[in-house]
């Protein structure tokens, strides 16, 4: 009797729209959507579902092994169901130690592993289209501290992109796609939580549609101020807060949906200019700089198999040096 | 095995829809949801947990700021003063969220100082950098909210430069959704405004926008567009809406709402590229679309235009692409200075069959200094055009 109960309770808080996505998208997102009314003593959990319902190739061994941990969690985490804003200091596992403690090799004044938690905690859920055959990339971020007084972190993910599709109108075709975003977060004694996220979105060229979105602007995957919902226009990797933003973009030529999505890993820390830790990223036989504004991006282009047709995308230290990196 | 799962997630759902409905006793009247078609992100209704690492009490005191934020906190003098303090709501309904916003005056340290809000709310202590935040108060109640502007000294030495402490009286507004209320969302400066009423209606709306604009509408939803030019990066500006309706038995029914606009910040671009495209003309003849386009380039440097593309939109976002040559895409009639240009642009019957939505062209070059240039223009869209008969006739606008 308790477990269909349970079960229920669960549901309510889906989205419905990950309705959108094939059958065992959708049920998959389902069950990760599960956790959001049970706060999780390891976010690692969360992940692991999120990572399972990401495609459409679960097996059922892993299908099967995705239902018992969500039903595992669900019942064990029965009786503390409120939830609160972003994710707490346990399931992060860093607090206020963030800051001067430990190693600290960007010298930034954030803890090394902390940036490593933080980067992975937060990292959005990118939605695309499912004409998009362009999403492959090898993303990279960067953290650093907003100030002590605030309990602040900038968190950015260079999404690196290995090809620009241009199948929409607009930028031609290229080698290399230089979005982003930046997730500005705080701890507020007890939970970090996301204030602000900057989208990029064909940033410093035509249909420039770049944008600081306030959390209360921002749609959530199963944590409110913790996983923010970025959407990926196809093959132009624009990105947009809501799926009718993207849709209106560009004269109304981009496009998104959610068919299917992707979570930039992040165990690729950058650093910062004043204190790089990757100046040189290499793949292959090609080379990428993070923080150098004469160096365009071409997605690691001899290492993989795109053929170029106009050339790169734009530097990252371009873009980002604006914002302090 | 996948249809079992799909039955019980079907009956599981409609149980939670009544839980839910149960549950929430009425939906948030967050003054600005997502902005999305899709349903917003849900208030979190009911008791909150502790999470924090110790209950602290109601009054905020330096000792528990410190405990919490783990922080050596040290009075600094200053020439910052807080010029107001306060809520868009003087007495916010518990379970509601409320808009809280302080004004500095004096030295306000061009961006190296803090400002932060401090709450007890919850059994926990909450900290929200920002000259404004969102609070919501589960229970009715009087809550001290502590406004600080601080700045990092060194470690965890923290500097006070002015504070001050807002007391928030929270009342119980009851349980069950509100008669009629608010619905807004923003993006940039453009908000749309919707009326949810819980009860029969006569129709008939009258808004005010706070901005000194009002409306009426038949319907309950409005556009209205606010200024944010004027805002610098992220910084935030509200607006009070408010909107009235006849309930069905007469009664006056009126909802207020805050909508919150974001400055933000262009980056650097190169100056722009004039271009204008006349209106089209049938050619009988051949057949065919025909547009002036004239272009004017007065602040780049010499600009050499080396190739074009033409994307064909269908129904069903397929896209259809071609790269042309400048001559292919362009009849040109005269070149102009610097990379100007008069030239037809043409688009054939053949181009705008059954099914194609919209036409775009595009027209790459480079500057004398290597920086890349583009032009975009839409020759042919099919909502502009009236489709039949073929040929078609002229366009409706």
């Amino acid at each position: 009797m308790a477990a269909p109960f349970i079960f229920s309770f669960c549901i309510v808080n889906i989205d419905y729209s990950v309705l959108q996505g094939t059958g065992k998208t959708y049920l998959a997102g389902a069950f990760a959507e599960l956790l959001c009314v049970f706060p999780l003593t390891s976010l690692s959990q969360a992940h692991t579902l999120r990572r399972l319902s990401q495609g459409d190739t679960m097996t059922n061994r892993t299908w099967i092994a995705s239902i018992a941990a969500a039903a595992a969690i669900t019942i064990c985490s029965w009786g503390t169901s409120a939830r609160a804003d972003g994710f707490t200091q346990a399931q992060v596992g860093w607090g206020t130690n963030c800051w001067n403690s430990g190693n600290d090799s960007d010298g930034d004044t954030l803890n090394q592993s902390c940036e490593q938690a933080l980067a992975a905690a937060f990292a959005p859920t990118v939605w695309f289209d499912n004409g998009e055959d362009t999403s492959a990339g090898v993303p990279h971020f960067a953290a650093k501290s907003l100030g002590f007084a605030a309990k602040a972190v900038s968190i950015a993910y260079y999404f690196s992109y290995l090809k620009d599709g241009g199948a929409l109108f607009g930028i031609g075709a290229h080698d290399g796609d230089s979005e982003f975003a930046i997730l500005e977060i705080h701890f507020d004694g007890a939970n970090w939580m996301v204030d602000w996220m900057y989208l990029s979105a064909h940033r410093k060229a035509t249909c420039d549609a770049s944008f600081w979105y306030h959390f209360t602007q921002i749609e959530w995957d199963t944590y409110y101020r913790g996983w923010a919902m970025v959407y990926s226009s196809e093959n132009k990797h624009a990105n947009y807060a809501s799926d009718s933003t993207c849709d209106s973009g560009c004269l109304g030529d981009e496009n998104c949906d959610r068919d299917f999505f992707q979570v930039p890993e992040t165990n690729r820390n950058v650093g910062q200019s004043f204190g790089p830790l990757l100046p040189v990223v290499q793949l292959g036989s090609a080379f990428e700089s993070y923080f150098d504004v004469n160096k365009k991006f071409c997605g690691w282009q001899r290492a993989g198999a795109s053929t170029s047709h106009d050339g790169c995308a734009g530097a990252y230290h371009d873009h980002l040096k604006d914002f302090g990196y | 095995m996948k249809r079992a799962a799909w039955v019980a997630v079907t009956v599981a759902a409609a149980v939670a829809l009544v839980l839910l409905m149960s549950r929430r006793g009425g939906s948030s009247d967050d003054p600005a949801p997502a902005v999305s078609s899709k349903p917003p992100p849900a208030e979190r209704p009911g008791p909150a947990p502790q999470l924090g690492p110790a209950p602290v009490p109601a009054a905020i005191d330096d000792a528990v700021i410190a405990q919490v934020l783990d922080e050596e906190l040290v009075a600094v003098a200053s020439g910052v003063t807080i010029a107001e303090l306060g809520a868009d709501d003087a007495k916010p309904c518990a379970g509601r969220p409320v808009w809280l916003r302080a004004r500095l005056e004096g030295d306000t340290g061009e961006g190296r100082l803090v400002s932060r809000w401090i709450w007890a709310s919850e059994q926990r202590l909450s900290m929200q950098p920002g000259a404004t935040a969102r609070f919501t108060a589960q229970a009715p109640g009087r809550y001290p909210i502590r406004f600080q502007v601080v700045r990092s000294i060194e470690g965890k030495r923290i500097g006070v430069l002015a504070e001050r402490t807002l007391e928030l009286d929270v009342v119980d507004c009851g349980s069950g959704p509100p008669p009629l209320r608010v619905e807004a969302k923003v993006m940039g400066g453009r908000a749309n405004f919707t009326a949810l009423a819980a009860v029969p209606t006569r129709g008939g709306y009258r808004w005010e926008f706070g901005d000194g604009e009002d409306q009426a509408s038949d319907g309950p939803s409005v556009r209205h567009d606010y200024p944010i030019l004027e805002l610098r990066d992220r910084e935030q500006r509200s607006y009070r809406v408010a909107v009235e309706v006849a309930g069905a038995d007469g009664t006056l029914l009126r909802a207020t709402s805050s909508v919150i606009l974001y400055g933000q910040v262009s980056p650097p671009r190169p100056p722009a590229i004039a271009a204008e495209l006349g209106d089209a003309t049938w050619d009988e003849a051949g057949r065919r679309w025909q547009r002036r386009l004239e272009v004017d380039n007065r602040e780049r440097p010499v600009i050499t235009w080396e190739r074009g593309e033409r994307h064909t939109l269908h129904d069903g976002d397929r896209v259809a692409s071609r790269n042309l040559t400048v001559a292919e895409l362009l009849t040109i009639i005269e070149n102009r200075a610097a990379g100007g240009l008069v030239a037809t642009v043409t688009v054939t019957a053949a181009e705008t069959g059954p099914g194609v939505r919209r036409i775009t062209d595009r027209l790459f070059g480079h500057d004398a200094a290597g920086e890349e240039a583009s032009l975009t223009w839409v020759p042919w869209d099919r909502d502009d055009f009236d489709p039949d008969p073929v040929p078609p006739v002229a366009p409706r606008r």
